[in-house]
């Protein structure tokens, strides 16, 4: 897997409540050549967001705490060109996530589906600003949550 | 007496001077008297008058008592006219009999006891007046008994008149429950006449399942007198059954007992359909809600256990054997998640419009039919000109073609062509710019009679199969996207040939569903 660890490699933002998921999506992540960070929160979600450089979050939809499209509002409240990607265990998405995540997928399909639409969220987003200038955009403070 | 009318009493003599003294014995009497000296003179005072009283002396010339009484019993009026014969010679029971044959009443022999002759005048005076008032009573009484009957033909007419003029179906029985009065809407809506559900005979009008109970009922409330309710299908003239709310009161008299009995029948057929169409959309919406939450618990795991054996078959320690097993068990999941996602996919509708190809959710469609084309030998020709891109909420639009495309299918249980073409056009009319989608079917067809009804809301020639809404609630949604359904059923060749044609303008300000997503599933 080593030769997948490329100089540039995606920091990729993980979070889901279920322990095992969690564990499984980010060896996927990391075998797929990305660098992973992983949150079981809402909470912690900002806490390790905040504490680092982030090129994309991969976010469940249903959390205890708070929801995962309130999280990624939150997210781009911060970080407005973050790419997200929200999973359902739902068949389908409510409405409201229309608009604030750049993806959504159901779970339960392929592995190939997530990991397809990361690689094509992030190309998407190097075309639009090749110099990696996620830091200078952080400028709103964060809220006391 | 003076406070009676008095009555006329005709006193016939040849004599005056008898008159007179007739007059003086009899005025106290305060009746009204009349003096005729002879036979003649009597006779034209009782064509005039009425008379109560005739008191005549048996002996007169020209015409003596005995004639007059004879000439006075022929005519009808006076056959029941007091006559008072007065002999001046020596009765013998020979005359008295004489009198009696000619209907005389009475006799009085001179020489005249003032007082006897009073009396008796008296008597056959007050007999008179009685009787008038007894006629009169009579009359006044005819006239009410005719009055009254006026009233109640009048009633009885106003009853009709109402009774047929309500809604509801209504009819009269008597005290033992035997039907002997229907209104006009029972024989419109049945087809009978009278003859042939009268008394009980009605029972063969009400659905078998139902009979048996009915009549149980029926007769345990009619014992009692107590009112009856019960609802139950009733069989019409075209042999439909339709459930009608039925109910019956007791009508009774001064004493409380019951008279005839009044009872309705209400057709709450649509009613009853519109609740039940509530139950199943309740309980749609809770099957959703349910189908939801297993989703989201079989989605969960599933997830890890695809990424799971992703990671296993990419695994360097695998060997090929082991990697081949993964990728089976990936296989199968893939398959387990298809399923979940086509038996538990209860969507949530967005709330935005968002752009619908057409083409890919009659795809979407045909595959959910796919199971029933296949099963029914039914061949799909697809003719799609174009991605057929409109602005719209796909859900329901997705219960249109869902509801065309399983008629269609329905309608072809033997086999046959399904045809679902796609093309840009613009609107005959307005001009309007959309897409066009027809479904043909070479089904059964749609008899001419129906054509005017199926879009009506529980029309259904499915039977028990179909809730007679599905059409209705398309053309509903078609509507509000200021587009137009229409359909032609033709025969061709040996077969029929249905097409249902939809056009939706492309762009529309079409509102947000009002139709619940429970009802679309």
């Amino acid at each position: 897997m080593a030769e997948l660890m490329t100089v540039n490699a995606a920091t990729i933002l993980c979070v889901d409540d279920e322990a095992n998921q969690l564990v499984l999506r980010k060896r996927l992540l990391e075998n797929a050549g990305y660098r992973v960070l992983t949150a079981d929160s809402f909470r912690s979600a900002l806490v390790t967001f905040e504490a680092n450089a982030i090129d994309l979050a991969v976010v469940d939809y249903w959390m205890r705490g708070g929801n995962g499209v309130q999280l990624a509002s939150e997210l781009k409240r911060h970080q407005e060109d973050l790419p997200i990607v929200i999973l359902s265990a739902y068949s389908e998405l409510p409405g409201e996530t229309i608009g604030i995540a750049d993806a959504w997928i159901t779970k339960g399909g392929a592995s190939q589906t997530l990991l397809a639409k990361i690689r094509e969220l992030l190309a998407r987003a190097v075309v639009r600003s090749p110099q990696n200038v996620r830091c200078a955009r952080r400028s709103k403070p964060f809220l006391d949550i | 007496m003076s406070s009676h009318p008095p009555v006329k009493i005709l006193m016939v003599d040849d004599q005056p001077g008898k008159l007179l003294s007739y007059e003086a014995i009899l005025a106290p009497l305060g009746e009204q008297l009349l003096k005729a000296t002879s036979g003649r003179e009597a006779l034209e005072y009782l064509l005039k008058t009425d008379v109560a009283v005739v008191l005549m002396d048996v002996s007169m010339p020209e015409i003596d008592g005995y004639q007059l009484a004879d000439m006075i019993r022929e005519h009808p009026r006076f056959q029941k006219t007091a006559i008072i014969f007065i002999s001046a010679v020596h009765l013998t029971d020979v005359d008295r009999l004489k009198g009696y044959e000619r209907g005389a009443v009475d006799y009085i022999s001179v020489p005249v006891i003032p007082e006897l002759l009073r009396a008796k005048v008296s008597v056959f005076a007050e007999l008179h007046r009685k009787t008038l008032q007894l006629e009169k009573l009579n009359r006044e009484l005819e006239q009410r008994v005719v009055d009254r009957t006026e009233e109640l033909r009048q009633s009885e007419s106003q009853f009709r008149s109402l009774a047929n003029s309500i809604p509801q179906l209504a009819w009269m029985a008597d005290p033992d429950a035997s039907i002997f009065w229907y209104n006009q809407r029972w024989y419109d809506y049945t087809g009978t006449t009278l003859d042939q559900i009268r008394g009980r005979a009605w029972r063969s009008l009400v659905h078998p399942d139902h009979v048996i109970e009915v009549m149980a009922g029926i007769e345990r409330c009619w014992g009692m007198d107590e009112p009856w309710e019960d609802t139950f299908p009733l069989r019409g003239k075209d042999g439909s059954y339709r459930w009608f709310l039925s109910r019956a009161l007791p009508i009774r008299d001064a004493n409380g007992s019951v008279v005839r009995w009044f009872g309705t029948n209400t057709d709450i057929t649509e009613r009853k359909q519109a609740e039940e169409a509530l139950v199943k959309a309740e309980r749609m919406a809770a099957m959703g809600r349910l189908a939801g939450i297993i989703a989201h618990e079989i989605n969960n795991p599933l997830e890890a256990i695809s990424n799971a054996f992703y990671l296993l078959r990419e695994h360097s320690s695998l060997n090929q054997d082991a990697r081949r097993y993964a990728q089976l068990a990936q296989e199968e999941l893939a398959r387990l998640a298809h399923i979940t996602k086509q038996t538990l996919g209860f969507y949530r509708e967005s709330k935005q419009v968002v752009a619908v190809p057409l083409s890919e959710l009659l795809d979407n469609v045909l595959e959910l039919q796919s199971r029933r084309l296949k099963l029914n030998g039914i061949g799909v020709e697809k003719h799609y000109q174009t991605q057929g891109l409109i602005q719209g909420f796909p859900l329901e639009l997705k219960q249109v073609f869902l509801n065309l495309i399983g008629n269609a299918v329905q309608a072809m249980p033997d086999g046959g062509r399904l045809r679902i073409r796609l093309q840009e056009c613009s609107q005959a009319g307005s001009g309007k710019q959309g897409i066009r989608v027809a479904i043909s079917d070479t089904g059964m067809g749609i008899r001419a009679e129906y054509a005017k009804r199926i879009f009506e809301p529980f029309f259904s020639t499915k039977e028990a199969k179909g809730t007679g809404l599905g059409l209705w609630i398309s053309k509903g949604i078609i509507q509000k996207y200021e587009g137009t359904i229409r359909f032609r059923s033709v025969r061709l060749g040996g077969g029929n040939v249905t097409c249902f044609s939809v056009f939706i303008p492309a762009f529309t300000a079409v509102q947000s569903p009002e139709i619940t997503a429970a009802l679309m599933a």
